[in-house]
């Protein structure tokens, strides 16, 4: 039955590179887990568009976990997920590099993971795989058994039988694209792929979502990861939302946002700048901050409160969804005297005596500037 | 230390007292004598003074009996409570007793001079100890004593001795108890939080802390485990590049023992084509030695064809030697006979030629400068034709040349015959001329008549040149009229001619059917609504058609009449509408393309087309008849060439005549001949330009004569001189019949040479029988000498066709070539050597190899196995993960050791700055005494300084710098009481100040007596005056506790009243 209740159009939603799982280890355990969470999101978005959109199909195009062998929590963090979603039409999950099928893997048949898995979803998890959809069309695609490879796992899908005028639809995972003095890993020849007769090829690995075919070819398209992994990760945050038409096969693919995070990259110079930010809501941002510039010993120690402020602590989380700092600012101790000029003759003594250990032997310039700036929290405190 | 209650008991005047001291301000007052200052010794000698002391002598009672007592009872800051007590005189006792209740009871700590030494240690005054050499004898004096308890004379004695350096116990405790008091509690909280913060890194002793809470710990843990997910990443990372260069290195090893395994073979092929090669000479040799073999044998048999031919061809050149002997003799033998039968002949016929001969001769050469005229006039008429075109002429021409050539062959002829005649027999040869010049004497007068026919022929020929040149300009200017036409057509004529028509009569039909209709609709107009008038009275097209709208609507009242009408109207105006268009389309473009404005027009072009069209024709068709003509003009003029050859040749022969002819005269005949050669120079000029003239004649009429005016002009240019030469040559012609004239006159002397010739062809006669006889001879031999050459010639030529049918069997061409191509093949294959081994040697190699490359791939297939299984570029990833999160722990890490060490060096510094303030504590101290004398003496005096020994050295007053001993009695009295409380406030100790304010003014007093008050919060004040006011708040009791020293105190006096008086 179509679902669409039209009868000229074919639906599908494309996604892929969920890497549920992935590490985050740059961030701490806190933000860790909140970034890992966001992919779930990400995962129900795209399970409420599938059904908002009545779509006949979900492809998911490799790498759903970021290992092949994911913790027992995760794999069943995900069916719980699926359950939940529950949709009428199927959903294909496609090994990738990240997590082929290989020995051990989840997506051997004999894994609990399988088993645990609604009827409604399908595993890649044979060399001839093809999943029948209305409309007389077709899902061709192969599982990705290693983590690399020079095999074109296009080239490897069945071509078109001369006389086939049905949908096809091609579903893969590899690279289009040679990374830096690398070759490809699982390439796909763009050039040949168009000959092996497909209306719409589905693509993983790329993270950012691209249509690689001319205007005059079957789209050919990464449909990107739906939340950024990583900073500078462009057009990621999307599936793509295919459309068929059933007489001329023409498929096109326009670009869903399902991301709930922003990824930003700021540097601030100032005090001003830094609090203009964190005025900011920055509850759905992943922040990678640079602190640059020369403060003195009451705005460095502001700026110290803020940037805590920033990134909470071992327990709390901070304003930030994640935030990863470059502290790169400087101590102007110039006006330290004014600074101090209310508080006890002592504390601008020490202030002196640091200034003048400044440079000496064992005594690190960092340790100065940090001791300078405790000095005048510590007069700030005193003097309340 | 806190002073609870003094006993005296038999105390110099006192008999008995019991003092309880309050924590804060005490005022003990009485009048005087009423034992004050008593209590006060009392309270030194309990605390400084040992009771075995001689100067306790002095606390005796001057009355009566009793050895003097004394207790005193102090609390310590610890809450212990002791009791000090002394008993002086006979059996002086001291002890130090102890309550653990508050004073409920006492425990003896110590006796005697341990009871001192407790006592001392208690106080910590710098008190020394008791007994043994240096001990203090009497009461014990240090600066501390001073301070707290001086006597009432002893007010300022602060000033004259500070702290005793020497007294380390007393300048501790000052120092500790100053430096506590001095120091600011801002600082004191500030060194607590950097302690805090200095904790959290360091134990006591400055070890980094341990432990699960320690920031180390979780840095470095963090650290830790960031480090080793970093190592396992690069271990990863490294394996899969490992592999990755083992795989590059396998493919590289792949490339090169496929590339060498190609080298093997390369030269295992070379090797082939080697054998090959050698294998191939061999065979080129054999098949050059059957090669040669052939050609040798080819040769030979050229060589016997090329001997026989030699042979042929000499015996050829003998018959043919001998073939033209027998010739020659035949001819002379003929000659012979005939020049006999000839001189016979002419030697009959001389007699009566001899008259004629000499004329005959004459009117030769007179037809010699006529053939030369006529050729004159023959260029002359050719010039006219080939610029005219005008074949008439040139046929007319051709004729005459044809005449000429007659006349010339026959002049020829006879010439021969005079030259002949000249040369064998003289006389013959004049009988032979006369005869010829008679013949050309009557072909003279033919030529005469001829040439004037031919003069007229030329004045038809340039009538017809004119002529020509007419036709010409008309030719073009009809060929420039049917150009401007263009291709009209009479189809297209009738096309627009019909068109035209058409939209005429629409036209027509469309006025008439609207007037019609306007009439009636004029005419029916009554009762109906015209709204635009206009369109009625200027009925323009629109104006009919918006009448015609509006008389649609009133059809009702125009009744079916009108509205047929206004029907056919429509219909036809419609027909009209289509009917423009088809003109406009097909009609009106073609009086565009032409350039007219009408029909008529039109067809009046299309007329006098047809007419030019029709004479351009005509034109065509002559032109076509004067280019046949041109071409048989052509064919005249070779002819002409040769005749005048021949004519040349005749002139020549001229030459040669006899001394007869020699009678002309020699200058005129040269004069003549010299004209005649200049006539043929124009002629040939003439001829020349004819030529021209005809090809662009030739060029116009295929060209459809573009340029006929231009050539036709060239006509006239070239007709012009024609005409002169044709005027010089009728000139001429009439110069030569009077030289023909002059000629006949010299018959007579021809005639006499004619006799000369006679008898010397009579001589000749005779010579020629003898050369008969002699020749039939010689033809007799010859004959005989040729039948033999005959006979070998017949021989030869038959073992010459043999061998020759044997040589073409042979083709000796094929088989040298062969010959060649088998050396060239040879020499292109130079001699190789080759090894008998070196075969075995290249395949035991390329087995080698081809092992080899098997190997290799087998590596590869099994690195690509590896790495396929390993983590791939996942690894690279992972480990800029790891390296990322590596940055952050080792940065937070090396955070967290900054603000470690920035804790230390600043509790360090704090420290520092701490010990650098303590040695200036007098200076510190004397600012609290300036604060509070500055208030005293309303900021009077500023700057007090006070040195380290804690001795005020200076003051200022203004800009004056004063001692303390400058001071005024009170005033410095002030200051000392000033410091003094200042430093029991800040030692916690109580002060006794008995009644030294007495310098004092009231309103000093005043201050003092608030000032003690809140003094008297801080440490325990016990003043002893007689003017209780001075010290007592006039609004209350300010807090003090008031002592009235009567009512404790029973003096001895009470006792012993008698020993007082």
């Amino acid at each position: 039955m179509n679902p669409t209740g039209g009868d000229d159009v074919l639906k599908i939603l494309h996604t892929s590179d969920w890497h549920l799982g992935l590490g985050f280890r740059k961030y701490r355990p806190i933000e860790r887990e909140s970034l890992r969470a966001a992919r779930f999101n990400a995962v129900d978005n795209i399970l409420g568009l599938a059904r908002q959109h009545s779509v006949h199909a979900v492809l998911v195009a490799g790498d759903v976990f970021d290992d092949e062998k994911p913790s027992e929590l995760l794999w069943r963090r995900l069916v719980g997920h699926l359950e939940r979603a529950s949709l009428a039409c199927p959903l294909v999950f496609l090994p990738g590099n990240h997590d082929p099928l290989m020995q051990g893997s989840v997506w051997e048949r004999s894994h609990p993971f399988c088993a645990a898995l609604p009827a409604w979803v399908h595993v890649v998890d044979r060399d001839d795989f093809r999943l029948d959809l209305p409309e007389g069309a077709t899902v061709f695609s192969r599982p990705t058994r290693t983590r690399k490879s020079s095999i074109d796992p296009v080239q490897a899908l069945p071509p078109r039988q001369a006389g086939d005028e049905t949908i096809r639809i091609g579903l893969a995972h590899g690279q289009t694209l040679q990374i830096g003095d690398q070759a490809a890993n699982h390439p796909i020849d763009l050039s040949r792929a168009p000959q092996r007769g497909f209306d719409y090829l589905a693509l993983g690995d790329t993270h950012g979502f691209r249509n690689l075919a001319s205007d005059d070819q079957s789209p050919i398209v990464y449909s990107g990861t739906p939340e950024q992994t990583k900073k500078d990760e462009e057009g990621a945050g999307h599936v793509a939302l295919v459309h068929i038409r059933r007489r001329s096969r023409r498929a096109k693919a326009n670009p869903l946002e399902v991301r709930s995070l922003t990824w930003r990259s700021e540097t601030v110079t100032s005090l001003h700048a830094l609090r203009a930010l964190l005025s900011e809501d920055l509850g759905q941002t992943v922040l990678d901050l640079t602190i640059d510039g020369a403060f003195d010993p009451e705005a460095h120690q502001q700026v110290e409160r803020l940037l805590q402020d920033l990134r909470g602590d071992e327990h709390t989380p901070g304003r930030a969804r994640a935030v990863s700092i470059d502290a790169r600012h400087r101590l102007d101790d110039t006006d330290i005297d004014t600074l101090l000029r209310e508080a006890p003759d002592e504390l601008r003594t020490a202030a002196r005596l640091l200034r003048e250990k400044r440079g000496t032997t064992g005594v690190e310039e960092a340790w100065v500037d940090r001791a300078l700036t405790q000095l005048v929290d510590i007069a700030r405190q005193v003097q309340q | 230390v806190k002073f609870l209650r003094l006993s005296v008991k038999c105390f110099r005047g006192i008999a008995e007292a019991h003092i309880d001291f309050e924590p804060g301000l005490n005022i003990l007052f009485g009048p005087n004598e009423a034992g004050k200052s008593t209590l006060a010794e009392a309270l030194r000698a309990a605390l400084l003074c040992r009771s075995q002391s001689s100067v306790a002598e002095a606390y005796l009672p001057a009355i009566g009996p009793g050895s003097p007592e004394v207790s005193l009872t102090f609390s310590q800051p610890d809450g212990e409570w002791y009791r000090i007590g002394k008993t002086f005189g006979d059996r002086p006792s001291t002890s130090l007793e102890r309550s653990p209740n508050q004073g409920q009871t006492f425990v003896r700590e110590a006796n005697g001079d341990g009871a001192e030494t407790e006592l001392r240690k208690r106080l910590r005054w710098g008190l020394r100890a008791p007994g043994g050499r240096g001990a203090t004898r009497g009461v014990e004096s240090t600066f501390l004593t001073r301070t707290l308890l001086a006597e009432q004379t002893e007010v300022d004695t602060i000033f004259q001795q500070g702290l005793e350096p020497e007294s380390t116990e007393q300048a501790t405790f000052v120092q500790e108890a100053l430096a506590a008091a001095l120091e600011d509690p801002r600082f004191k909280r500030a060194l607590t939080l950097a302690h805090q913060h200095f904790k959290r890194y360091f134990t006591s002793n400055g070890n980094k802390t341990r432990g699960a809470n320690s920031p180390w710990t979780r840095a470095k843990d963090q650290l830790n485990e960031a480090q080793t997910e970093l190592d396992a990443a690069r271990r990863v990372a490294e394996e899969v590049a490992a592999l990755q260069r083992t795989l590059l290195l396998a493919q590289d090893e792949a490339a090169e023992a496929a590339q060498m395994l190609e080298a093997a073979k390369a030269e295992r092929r070379t090797l082939d084509k080697t054998l090959q090669a050698a294998e191939h000479r061999k065979l080129l040799i054999q098949e050059l030695e059957v090669a040669r073999a052939d050609m040798d044998h080819a040769l030979t048999a050229q060589h016997a064809v090329d001997s026989l031919r030699v042979r042929i061809n000499e015996l050829k050149q003998t018959l043919e030697a001998k073939t033209a002997e027998v010739d020659t003799a035949t001819t002379t033998h003929r000659t012979a006979r005939e020049q006999r039968e000839v001189a016979q002949t002419m030697l009959q016929c001389i007699e009566s030629a001899d008259g004629n001969a000499q004329r005959e001769l004459e009117v030769a050469r007179v037809e010699f400068q006529l053939t030369a005229l006529r050729h004159e006039l023959d260029e002359l008429n050719r010039r006219m034709a080939d610029a005219n075109a005008l074949a008439i002429e040139e046929r007319k021409l051709g004729e005459l040349r044809a005449r000429i050539e007659a006349e010339k062959v026959a002049l020829t002829e006879s010439r021969d015959l005079e030259a002949k005649a000249s040369s064998q027999i003289a006389r013959l040869r004049l009988e032979r001329t006369a005869a010829l010049v008679r013949d050309a004497d009557s072909r003279l007068h033919t030529a005469v008549d001829r040439f004037s026919s031919a003069a007229e022929g030329v004045q038809a020929a340039q009538a017809a040149a004119e002529q020509a040149e007419a036709k010409g300009v008309e030719e073009l200017e009809l060929r420039s009229r049917v150009l401007t036409y263009g291709d009209l057509s009479a189809d297209q004529i009738d096309l627009v001619q019909r068109l035209f028509h058409d939209l005429d009569k629409r036209r027509s039909a469309i006025e008439a059917g609207l007037s019609v209709t306007l009439e009636r609709l004029q005419t029916l107009e009554v009762g109906a609504r015209i709204d635009d008038q206009t369109a009625i009275h200027h009925p323009s097209s629109t104006g009919r058609v918006q009448v015609e709208a509006k008389r649609r609507v009133e059809l009702d009242l125009g009744g079916l009449a009108k509205l047929q009408i206004t029907a056919g109207s429509s219909t036809a105006r419609a027909e009209l509408a289509a009917a423009e268009v088809v003109w406009a389309q097909n009609g009106q473009i073609v009086l565009q393309q032409h350039g007219v404005d009408s029909v008529e027009a039109l067809q009046r072009r299309l007329r006098e087309r047809m007419e030019a069209e029709r004479q351009l024709q005509d034109i065509r068709r002559e032109c076509g008849d004067l280019s046949a003509r041109a071409q048989r003009l052509t064919s005249a003029q070779e002819a002409l060439a040769q005749a005048q050859i021949e004519a040349k040749e005749a002139e020549a022969a001229r030459f040669e005549l006899p001394p007869c002819a020699d009678a002309i005269p020699a200058a005129s005949v040269r004069e003549i001949e010299a004209q005649l050669i200049e006539l043929q120079d124009k002629a040939r000029k003439a001829e020349l330009a004819g030529i021209a003239v005809e090809a662009t004649l030739r060029q116009l009429g295929e060209s459809e004569r573009d340029k006929a005016t231009q050539i036709a002009e060239q006509q006239r240019v070239l007709r012009e001189p024609g005409l002169e030469l044709l005027t010089r040559g009728h000139a001429r012609l009439a110069a030569i019949e009077e030289e023909a004239k002059s000629l006949t006159i010299t018959r007579g002397e021809l005639k006499e040479g004619l006799q000369k010739a006679l008898r010397a062809a009579q001589e000749a006669a005779s010579k020629a029988k003898e050369a008969l006889d002699a020749a039939e001879r010689r033809q007799q031999s010859l004959g005989e000498e040729r039948l033999g050459i005959d006979r070998e010639l017949e021989m030869n030529r038959g073992r010459l066709t043999s061998e020759a049918e044997h040589l073409a069997s042979l083709d000796i061409e094929g088989r040298t070539q062969c010959f060649t191509n088998c050396q060239a093949k040879i020499d292109a294959h130079p001699p190789v050597v080759i090894d008998p081994g070196a075969v075995e040697v290249a395949d035991a190699r390329i087995y080698e190899r081809e092992r080899q490359v098997e190997e290799a791939k087998r590596r590869v297939i099994s690195g690509e196995s590896r790495i396929a299984s390993s983590e791939g570029a996942i690894a690279q990833e992972r480990l800029e993960e790891a390296e990322s999160a590596y940055e952050v722990a080792n940065a937070d890490y090396e955070a967290n050791r900054t603000d470690g060490e920035a804790s230390k060096l600043l509790l360090e510094t704090l420290k520092e700055a701490e010990a650098s303030s303590t040695r200036h504590v007098g200076t510190a101290i004397g600012g609290k005494v300036q604060a509070r004398f500055a208030e005293l003496t309303r900021h009077r005096y500023r700057g007090l300084s006070v040195d380290k020994a804690l001795v005020a050295q200076k003051v200022q007053l203004g800009e004056a710098v004063l001692g303390p001993g400058q001071l005024s009695v009170g005033t410095r009295h002030q200051l000392a009481i000033l410091l003094r409380l200042i430093l029991a406030e800040q030692l916690g100790h109580p002060i006794v100040l008995d009644d030294q304010l007495v310098q004092s003014d009231p309103e000093r007093l005043e201050w003092f007596r608030e000032q003690l008050a809140e003094s008297g919060s801080r440490t325990q004040i016990i003043v002893l005056s007689c003017r209780p006011a001075d010290y007592r708040s006039p609004h209350g009791s300010n807090g003090a506790n008031l002592i009235d020293v009567s009512t404790h105190v029973k003096l001895r006096l009470e006792r012993y009243p008698h020993d007082a008086a």
